[in-house]
């Protein structure tokens, strides 16, 4: 039995400090999974606690049928596609805040920055969420899928063309 | 020399980069490429994009005090009203993908089958020589423009209709094929006692399968609706003898419309049933892998 396990056992017995392990343990990487969805800090915080509101109120009935960090980014992504379709998708440009993309890169770049997260916003949800975990999770096809609950093959499928759309998308004079 | 085509090869070119390809696909497209200029460019092109991508990761600073901002949220809301253990699954748009693989990738896909427009209902109307109708003197000679333009498209239809069929029996051979991998592989896992379940592509071989066979059930349907709409304006076509001028406008002006709505649904159909073609490319290499490593055990 995995730690995660371990934690979500203690909690369901009524162990609160298990919950703040877990949120310890997966905040981090979840927050970085929503920020690359949604581009912006302040809807990555708000959409982090939503996330786990959600987890602290629905992990009694989890039954182990996946990974808890599957079940977890499982969620996230859908609540990153749900909020994407209430903006109507319509992440402009603008909106991107490019202030905290690539903290470490300079401000040159943005325009590039702009130019792609623009196409991957106008990506269909299912390819936009394979190549988000793909690319910028590096996560393998087999966790993909079991995330996006699609087959593998049809994660691969998912990222060949989206890819293929995004380098349609994006001008050449973007590529390094 | 050139062994594959340059348009297989181009649809493989990403997980070849990626190495996630049987070592088979993988020594085709190295010969490939050793002596195709055109995709060797096309393969340089999509290193350099993948490059760019990857290195504009959106990558935030964590927010400080992230997990005790959550996890005092939490709290408050919990103190706000009692705790809520309830179902996941009951949360309203929120099920992750719940309905299932099959009813994901339909709804990805989108067919409009499900949204097809309800014949849109032309008012009956008195016309007197319309602009457009002005130079037929004769209710024989707009009968044959009318006609000539509709048999058109239909004829246009048909030989999409042919060429689905062909693409949905290629789909249906390639299958047979897989699930004969499919068995082999079982076997093969048998033989070394391997357990099945932690096998993802045996798991994930119902799905994609179940997936894959949804897919052409909409795409048969699709056929079988617009063969329906073939007969249904033959049948129109004869009461037109004794029939109004209005109601042979009218008439036509709708079974274009329905031929309009068809041809968009094939041209959906045509889009995803490439994209199942590829997929079944990809398992049957997965396939191929497995089958290969699993001998080599």
């Amino acid at each position: 039995m995995d730690r995660d396990h371990l934690l979500i056992e203690r909690f369901v017995k009524g162990d609160a400090q298990a919950f703040d392990a877990l949120i310890h343990e997966h905040s981090p990487k979840a927050y970085g999974l929503i920020f690359s969805f949604v581009y912006n800090r302040q809807d990555a915080q708000d959409l982090s606690q939503e996330l786990w509101l959600i987890v602290y109120r629905s992990l009694k009935s989890f039954r182990f049928h996946s990974s808890f960090y599957t079940w977890l980014y499982r969620i996230a992504v859908n609540l990153c596609i749900r909020f994407l379709k209430r903006k109507k998708t319509a992440l402009l440009p603008d909106d991107f805040d490019t202030v905290e993309l690539n903290h470490t890169k300079v401000i040159e770049s943005k325009e590039t920055l702009r130019e792609i997260y623009g196409a991957v916003n106008k990506l269909p949800d299912k390819q936009r969420a394979v190549f988000i975990l793909r690319n910028y999770q590096d996560l393998p096809y087999e966790e993909i899928s079991r995330i996006v609950n699609i087959s593998v093959s049809s994660a691969k499928t998912n990222y060949c063309y989206a890819v293929r759309k995004l380098q349609n998308l994006v001008s050449k004079d973007v590529l390094l | 020399m050139k062994t594959i085509k340059c348009s297989k090869v181009s649809d493989k070119l990403l997980l070849y980069l990626e190495n996630e390809l049987a070592e088979t696909e993988i020594n085709e497209i190295h010969s490939h490429l050793s002596s195709c200029t055109a995709c060797r460019q096309e393969l340089a092109g999509l290193e350099k994009f993948i490059a760019t991508v990857k290195s504009k990761k959106p990558e935030s600073i964590l927010p400080e005090n992230l997990s005790e901002n959550i996890l005092l949220n939490i709290r408050k809301k919990s103190i706000a009203g009692k705790p809520a253990f309830f179902d996941f699954s009951k949360l309203p748009g929120l099920r992750p993908f719940l309905a299932g693989a099959l009813a994901c990738f339909i709804l990805v896909a989108g067919f409009s089958l499900y949204t097809r427009k309800q014949p849109v209902s032309v008012p009956e109307k008195i016309i007197s020589g319309t602009a457009e109708n002005s130079f037929c003197v004769t209710r024989t000679q707009l009968r044959n423009k009318l006609d000539g333009a509709y048999v058109k498209n239909l004829q246009n239809m048909t030989t999409e209709t042919k060429n689905l069929k062909v693409i949905l029996a290629e789909l249906a051979k390639e299958q047979e094929e897989l699930d004969k991998k499919y068995i082999e592989l079982e076997n093969k896992l048998k033989e070394k006692q391997i357990p099945a379940e932690n096998n993802i592509a045996l798991n994930t071989h119902p799905i994609w399968k179940a997936e894959r066979n949804e897919l052409m059930k909409k795409a048969f349907e699709t056929i079988d609706y617009f063969e329906k709409q073939k007969d249904k304006g033959l049948a129109t076509e004869q009461s037109h003898e004794t029939a109004s001028i209005d109601k042979i406008i009218e008439d036509h002006t709708q079974a274009q419309k329905e031929l309009d709505i068809l041809k968009g649904e094939y041209d959906i159909c045509h889009t995803y049933l490439k994209m199942a073609k590829m997929q079944a490319d990809t398992v049957n290499s997965e396939y191929d892998k497995l089958i290969s490593n699993y001998s080599n055990k």
